[in-house]
Formats: C-alpha cells, sequence, structure tokens
C-alpha cells in the first residue's frame, strides 16, 4: 500500500515538475529566440539553438529550477549553443555569397560586414548591441572578464566599421 | 559614410531581425529528444551483463583511487548498472572487496 502511495507521489512530483518545465519555455521562448536570431542571423540555425538550449535546461531542471535566476542560465546556454550553430554555419557557407530574405540594401550591407568579422566579433556585437547587453552579463555568459569584453567589444565595433566603409 | 552611420545602421539592422514564432512542435520535440537520450543512456547501461558488471566492480574497486580516469568511468557504469537493475539503491557500494 505505501509503495503504491510512493509510486503516485512520485509521479505526481514528475508531473508537476514537467508542467513547471513548460511554463518556464513559454515564458521565455520568445526572448530567447531572439537572443538566438542576433547571433545566428539565420532563423533555422536560431530554432536549432533554442532548441538545443531548452534540451540541456531540460536536462538539468531538478537542479535548474531551484536556482535563483534560471533565465539567466537559460540565457547563457542559449548564447552558447548559438555560438556553435554560426561556427557551423559559417564552416558551411559564406555569408557574402550566400542569397538571403534581406531586400534592404543597407540590411544586405549589415549582413555582408558582420559576415566578414571573426564569429567572436560577431557574437560581441550581437549581445553589446542587437540585446543591449551589460559588460558583466556578456562576461558572465561568454566567461571572459569584464575588461576583455570591453576591450574586445571595442575592436569589433572597429572592424565592423571598416568593414561597413568597404561596403559603401 | 561616418562611425555613427555605420552604428545606427547597425542597430537598425538587430532591430529589425524578428524571429518568427516559435513552432508550436518545438516543446514536443524537445521532449522526444530527451526521452531517445534517456533510452540511449539505459540501452547501454542495460548492455553489459549483471555478472560482467559485479565481476568488473569487484575488480576495479580493489584498486587503489590512483586507478586511470578510464577505470573509474567504468567502475561507475558498472555500479549504474547495477543500480538499474536493482541490484543496489544509490549511494551504496554493491561490491565490497576484503583487502
Amino acid at each position: 500500500m505505501q509503495r503504491v502511495e510512493t509510486a503516485e507521489w512520485t509521479g505526481m512530483r514528475a508531473r508537476t515538475s514537467e508542467k513547471e518545465f513548460d511554463n518556464f519555455f513559454l515564458e521565455h521562448q520568445e526572448i530567447v529566440m531572439r537572443l538566438a536570431l542576433a547571433i545566428t542571423r539565420d532563423q533555422d540555425s536560431a530554432n536549432d539553438a533554442v532548441q538545443d538550449g531548452f534540451l540541456k535546461v531540460l536536462n538539468r531542471w531538478n537542479r535548474v529550477r531551484q536556482m535563483d535566476a534560471p533565465e539567466a542560465f537559460l540565457k547563457r546556454i542559449v548564447v552558447r549553443c548559438a555560438i556553435a550553430h554560426l561556427k557551423k554555419t559559417s564552416l558551411l557557407a559564406d555569408e557574402n555569397s550566400e542569397a538571403t530574405c534581406e531586400t534592404d540594401p543597407s540590411g544586405i550591407a549589415v549582413r555582408h560586414a558582420l559576415g566578414a568579422l571573426t564569429t567572436d566579433q560577431q557574437v560581441l556585437l550581437a549581445l553589446a548591441i542587437g540585446q543591449r547587453w551589460t559588460y558583466a552579463e556578456i562576461s558572465a555568459a561568454l566567461k571572459i572578464p569584464e575588461g576583455t569584453v570591453a576591450s574586445r567589444l571595442h575592436a569589433a565595433k572597429e572592424a565592423f566599421r571598416r568593414k561597413w566603409g568597404d561596403e559603401q | 559614410m561616418s562611425r555613427e552611420d555605420a552604428f545606427r545602421n547597425l542597430e537598425a539592422f538587430y532591430s529589425d531581425l524578428m524571429p518568427d514564432s516559435v513552432d508550436a512542435k518545438m516543446l514536443s520535440q524537445i521532449r522526444s529528444r530527451r526521452e531517445q537520450r534517456r533510452q540511449k543512456f539505459n540501452g547501454a547501461v542495460a548492455g553489459f551483463s549483471i555478472g560482467g558488471a559485479v565481476a568488473l566492480t569487484a575488480l576495479l574497486l580493489a584498486a587503489r583511487p590512483s586507478q586511470s580516469a578510464e577505470a573509474r568511468t567504468m567502475a561507475s557504469i558498472a555500479r549504474l548498472q547495477m543500480i538499474h537493475s536493482g541490484l543496489a539503491v544509490r549511494g551504496d557500494y554493491p561490491v565490497k572487496v576484503p583487502r
């Protein structure tokens, strides 16, 4: 009898945990999709990165749900997944020659200029300018000191400005 | 083009980057991928025979902690297999090896 009650209780706890994860997913899916898209600049890659990120969170859900800021953990994971997808797509295709659905000339020029930067520079610009993250947030997500974030971001902006100039 | 123009265009590019709505099937796909992963793990663990696991665990537990990481990993897998098959409970050392 006690065994049955224990099984029921375990099942109930699992269902509650599932429900909590579903709510967490619904609450944060849009914000992390924007984040992934800013980094990858590609809808399919962003979708894959978000799915990979949520899967990693689900695998650690019992620990993540007890964190003070589980959304910060999710964002860090999604950033890393998006970087992995960005590196993968950079190897497969040259963005300068890739046909994008972009029709705005300045949008195309920005894509080309970004595509000519290193992956690290693209990520820093996406987080600092696209997502308006602070140095502290970027530092935590990329696991680099804030001073390094500042100097690398400065270099990324300069590199972007030069590439942008070349595009004009 | 000035520096300001470059960054104005960059900011505009990011703010125009609108994601499609999240695929409604994504949540079920995530759960399905997790289930596949769990089954794969269970399959790998169950792949060890119980006798083999006991022998391997006994052998490896007799070793000093200075054993290679690979050997310790193998011992962990053997222990997991015994937990999975009900021969041991989590937290217990399933085999005591006399010195």
